[in-house]
Parts: C-alpha cells; structure tokens; sequence
C-alpha cells in the first residue's frame, strides 16, 4: 500500500544519496602542503657525449661487408651517462649518474625530479658532467633567489645554449 | 577468512534490502538495481557529455574560459548539464563498488559465474581512469594537481619513464597537443568501457540494464536537484607556477590521491595492482565445494526438443542441437562450464511431472543432485507423513526465506536449490489430492533471484504465461505463490498464516454452499 509514509522515506533516501555525492564530490579540502611551502622541480633532457672515437675501417673489413654498407668511417653510438647534482644551500639534495636510454644505450638521458622546500632566500647550486671522463662541471648554474610560498621554480637545461635555465 | 567476510557483508545488504523494502517496495528497490543504475548513470554522463563537448574549448588556454563561461553564462543548461555529469559519474563510481560488494556477499562470483566476475575488474580501472580524465580536461587547480601527480605516478613506472611528467612541469612546456590528446582519451576510454560493460554481461540471459522508471525517474530527478543546490564549479585556473596547496578533491574518485604523497608511488601501485589481482582471482581462491552441485544434464530418451529449457535457462548455459535418434528431432545440450545448476531448466522440462507412471522418474533435462525423481519422493514422503485439519505443503529456495522454520505436522516443506526447479505439475500433483488443502510455492524476492530467473519464470508458469503451464482443477486458492527475501521469516510468517485463514474461510463457504444444496 502506498502511503505518505512511502514517499518520505524514499526522499529522506534520495537526500541522503544526494548529501552524500555532494559533499564528498569536492570536500573535505585535501591539503597538500603547507601554506608556506614552496617547490623545486629539477626536469632536464640532454644527450650525453658520444663514448669512443670514430675510426676508419680497414680495407679487409670493408670487404667483408655487402657492397651497399661499405661506409669507411664508423663512430659508435653509445652515450655517456649524465652526472647531475643539484645543492640548496649548500646541502646536496640530488646527485645522480642519469643513464641514457635505448637498448643501445644512445638516447637521452633525462631527470624529472620534484622536491619541497621551504620559501624564502635559497642559495641553488645545480651542476651536470655530460662525459664520464670530465673532471670537473662544463655546465653549472649557482643563483641566490627568493622563493615565495607556494612557488614552483623549475631548472632546465637550453641544450642549444648548453645552459641551464630557470622557469 | 574470504567466507566470513562474505557472510558479514551479506548480512549488511540483506538488512539494508529489507528496510528499503518497506521504503521502495521491491520493484524500485535500489539494492536489487546497482547493476542497472550502473548502466543508467553512464548513459546520463555520456548524453550530458556530448552536450558539454559541443561548447568546450579543447586547448589548454580555452579549456578553462570555456567551462566557466559554460557554468556561469548558461547556468539553467551547460551549468546544470556539467554538474550532473559530475553527480552522475560520481553515482556511478558508488553503484559499481556497491554492486561488486554485493555480488561478493551473495557468493556470485563462484563456479559458472566467475566470467562476469573476472571481466569486472579491468572495468573499475577504465571507469576511474575515464573519471579522472575529465577533471584533468577542465584544467582548474584540480586538474594541475592531477596532472602533477598522475604523471608522476606513471612515470615511476620504468617502461613509461619521466617524460609524461615533463609535460606539465610549467607553463611554458604545456602543449595543446598534449591536452587533444587528453580529450581523445577521455572519449575513448569511456567507449572502451561500454564495450568492457556489453561483455561483462554478454554470458547472462536478459540482463538488467534499465532500472524500474520510478528509481529511474526518482534518481534523475535528485541528481538535478543537487545539479541546482550545489553545481559543479572550478577552483582558480591552473597555474603551474604556483603549487596548489589546499584541493577541493573529488573523493568518490581520487581516494586513493593522498596515498600518493603519504605512501608514495610504488606502493599505491602495489595497493591497486594488487587489489586487482586479488578480486581477479577470488573466484578460483574461495571456490565452494560444500555447495557445488553438477551442471545440468540432458537425458535423450525423455527429450522431446520442444526448446523450453533453452528459453529459461538465464545463464545461456543451453543450446539445441540435433537429436541423438530421433530424426529431424533436436535436444538440449548443457555447457558445463556456463550452468550454475539452478535446476530452471528441469522446471521447464513438459517430462518432469509426477503424474508419469514410471518406476523411475527421470526428466528430459535435470540436475544429478536434485533429480525430479528424487523430488517426486521426497514430495510423496513428505505428503504421507502430514497430519492435521488443514495440512500445507510449502515448497521454498535454498537461497530465500528458511522455511524449515514453519514446519509442523500440518506443514510440509520441502527447499529446493531454486524456485524455478519446481515443475508446476507438481502443484497441480499435490493440489489435486483431496485430503491437502494447498500448496504454497516460496522464492526470492521477485526483484532479486539469486539465480535471476527463477522467480520470474515460476510466477508466469503458475500465472500461465509461460510454458509449462500450472493446469490445477482443483481451484486457484489451493496453490499461493510467494516472494521474500531471507531475512523475511516474519513477512513468510505473516503469509502463510493469512493464507490458512483464506483456506478456512474458501473451506467454509464451499461447506456451507453445499448445506444449503
């Protein structure tokens, strides 16, 4: 039998399924971090030099090779590994040896790396090697800025420019 | 530890089902429609989505300007349709986890029924994954949020790597490309998941895809009244430069968001993958053998083709084929791995009455382990031991209310593995014998048969819809349909003694209308 009864309960249901989508569809606030909190994000790619040296090839192992392949000159293609390293008030925060990628090991070598810190005069130092044989840093950036809360500062690297930038 | 869960979540829906009951009523009981509110949510968020794609602007600087001028500057539509997108979505996301509790509880992920089990799981997967998609198109706060942080969950992954997250590192790396491609995904993932939905339900008879139009109506009209109180806003405009440190988070969806920062990204990864594999799984962890009955089988010589079983069978589980001897003939034929031994198909079968004179009844199609033969003895037995003025023989389902509890001298019950195993000659066997006074037939609710179909194939049996027919001379009121879930005792209790007091009363008058002849 259908009474008042019926339809109250079925709008007190309907209500609570509403209440429930609603408030939890965007609430409670989910925070993140705090207000007074910035952040550093270190993303890169660059290509390490070329491990080795080209060389000619001997006329014996140039005829060993079908005729369309005899190239004299042969250069190898693996990479080096970056070493990057990244200090904030002069604390290392990110030191790392970045392998290229691809089977043959002749990509890119590339860092995605976030980290939170705490807003107001920071001194960054952030430094790459793009040779294993390199004794000291060709690339290096040092700046003292001012990181207001909640900011994101972002270190690239302009590959053509062989520099590292802030966004 | 898998069945002790699985009773106490029963227990909770078996509550939760009869107090909405007596709210809803059983056909627009939502308890009994998850599955089909499912379906009826995605096809609101489909429609209100199209809707939402005509006016949105899909680069990464119109994105934003387009959503906000669509639910500032045209509230009464774009604004309403792009709140119920989200309430719809995020209904859905609630009906899907209910139904696989649900389902868990009820055990309906064991034996034949593990394939819509299994192709379930990957579905949660393309719906949150389809969700997320969209809050990442508005590109608000939230979505930088998510993009931050998705990206780099992926790209933890070692064979995806760190160059998603580079995309949304600034501003001054974001590309419209990038964001086209967001766009694509969030359409064809949501058409994956309507394929994934088809072949969840593909191994099942007529699947309940449409709610009742009262729940239908009920639900839309609350999710657009909410679309009205509340409608779905955006936070600012994203900003790569600044982090967003308080984020107004869907959590019907992004739940498991925080973990990222709190756990970090290998262990949410080995949280879901893990969740998943285990449900995939579950139906081959906890199989029940104490309950396993042997798949249905077709004895030839007593199969006549008439196909009936084929039409009842709610699993697909039979197919007709040529007759072993009879020319031009055909017969059942049953797939043991779709049957889930129900015993539909023997209360089909025009072979299963007790009115054969056989020594051994044995019917065209039948279960092994609860013959017609068997309940042919188990009826007689059960007939000859009655006693009493007014003597009830009350069959019921293993799988609704005990009836074992309303035995006594003058009531005989018998339970079977599901209404729908009971021929309807049966009750006409019974009815027809002078010294019973009726037969009540008990089952599911009529909303919710643990084997889909029974209830429903049993009532249109006994209302003589369907083939084989209830043929009783004896007078309807001597056979009583009736349907309860299996917390109900009280409500079976109820019916049954109401049903005595009819009898009496039908007793009666026929008495007194023959005084008076």
């Amino acid at each position: 039998m259908i009474n008042w009864k019926f339809w109250v309960g079925q709008a007190l249901c309907y209500s609570l399924f509403i209440a429930f989508i609603g408030y939890f569809s965007n609430s409670p606030a989910y925070q993140r971090f705090p207000e007074q909190q910035g952040t550093i994000k270190l993303s890169l790619r660059h290509a390490g030099q070329i491990l080795g040296e080209c060389r000619e090839r001997s006329e014996t192992e140039l005829a060993q090779l079908p005729p369309n392949m005899r190239i004299s000159k042969v250069c190898p293609r693996e990479r080096s590994p970056l070493q990057l390293d990244l200090l904030i008030n002069d604390e290392m925060v990110y030191s790392k040896e970045l392998a290229p990628r691809g089977i043959h090991g002749d990509g890119l070598s590339s860092v995605y790396f976030r980290l939170p810190v705490s807003s107001g005069e920071i001194n960054l130092k952030v430094r790459m090697k793009d040779h294993i044989n390199q004794k000291e840093y060709p690339y290096q950036l040092q700046k003292t800025l001012q990181l207001a809360p909640a900011q994101v500062l972002v270190i690239d690297f302009d590959t053509k420019a062989g520099e590292f930038i802030i966004l | 530890m898998i069945k002790i869960f699985e009773r106490i979540t029963l227990s909770l829906f078996q509550f939760l089902e009869s107090t909405f009951n007596q709210i809803f009523g059983e056909r627009w009981n939502p308890w009994y429609q998850l599955g089909a509110l499912s379906f009826y949510f995605f096809w609101i968020v489909t429609v209100t989505g199209l809707y939402l794609f005509i006016f949105f602007d899909t680069s990464i600087n119109g994105a934003f300007e387009s959503m906000e001028n669509l639910t500032n500057n045209q509230w009464f539509a774009g604004g309403v349709m792009r709140s119920l997108h989200r309430y719809a979505s995020d209904a859905m996301a609630i009906t899907v986890t209910l139904h696989l509790l649900r389902e868990f509880g009820l055990g309906r992920f064991r034996g034949a029924r593990w394939f819509s089990w299994f192709s379930g799981v990957p579905l949660l997967w393309l719906l949150f994954a389809a969700a997320i998609g969209g809050y990442w198109l508005v590109w608000d706060q939230l979505a930088q949020y998510i993009s931050e942080v998705t990206t780099e969950w992926f790209g933890w992954l070692p064979f995806i790597g760190n160059s998603l997250a580079r995309n949304f590192v600034s501003n001054a790396t974001l590309s419209d490309r990038f964001f086209s491609l967001l766009v694509f995904m969030h359409i064809a993932i949501p058409l994956f998941l309507l394929v994934g939905m088809f072949i969840h339900i593909k191994r099942i008879k007529l699947p309940k895809t449409n709610p009742p139009k009262g729940l239908a109506r009920g639900t839309l009209a609350a999710l657009i009244l909410l679309s009205l109180i509340k409608p779905a806003v955006s936070m600012d405009k994203a900003d790569m430069s600044v982090s967003v440190t308080a984020i107004d988070l869907d959590w019907v969806y992004m739940n498991v968001y925080p973990l990222l920062d709190s756990w970090g990204y290998g262990a949410v990864w080995v949280l879901l993958v893990g969740l998943s594999g285990f449900l995939a799984i579950l139906p081959w962890l906890s199989p029940d053998k104490k309950k396993a009955m042997r798949a249905a089988e077709v004895n030839p010589d007593n199969c006549n083709g008439c196909s009936w079983c084929y039409q009842d069978c709610p699993f697909e589980a039979i197919t007709m084929i040529e007759h072993d001897f009879k020319k031009g003939h055909k017969q059942a034929q049953v797939d043991p791995d779709l049957c889930t031994a129900c015993g539909i198909c023997a209360g089909s079968c025009p072979s299963a009455t007790p009115f054969r004179h056989v020594d051994e009844l044995i019917s065209g199609i039948e279960i092994p382990d609860f013959s017609i033969d068997h309940l042919r003895q188990e009826t007689n037995k059960k007939l000859e031991a009655l006693t009493g003025n007014q003597r009830l023989v009350v069959f019921g389902c293993d799988h609704a209310t005990d009836i074992e509890r309303i035995s006594d001298g003058q009531t005989a019950v018998i339970s079977l593995p599901c209404a729908g195993l009971l021929p309807p000659s049966f009750a006409d066997y019974i009815s027809r014998q002078p010294e019973i006074d009726g037969v009540m037939v008990s089952g599911c609710c009529s909303q919710d048969c643990y084997f889909r179909k029974g209830t429903k194939w049993t009532e249109e049996r006994f209302r003589r819809e369907r083939m084989p027919h209830l043929r009783t001379k004896a007078g309807k009121q001597k056979v009583k349909l009736f349907w309860a879930g299996p917390k109900e005792e009280e409500k079976l209790h109820t019916a049954l003694t109401k049903y005595r007091a009819d009898l009496a009363f039908h007793k009666a008058e026929e008495t007194e209308g023959a005084g008076f002849d």
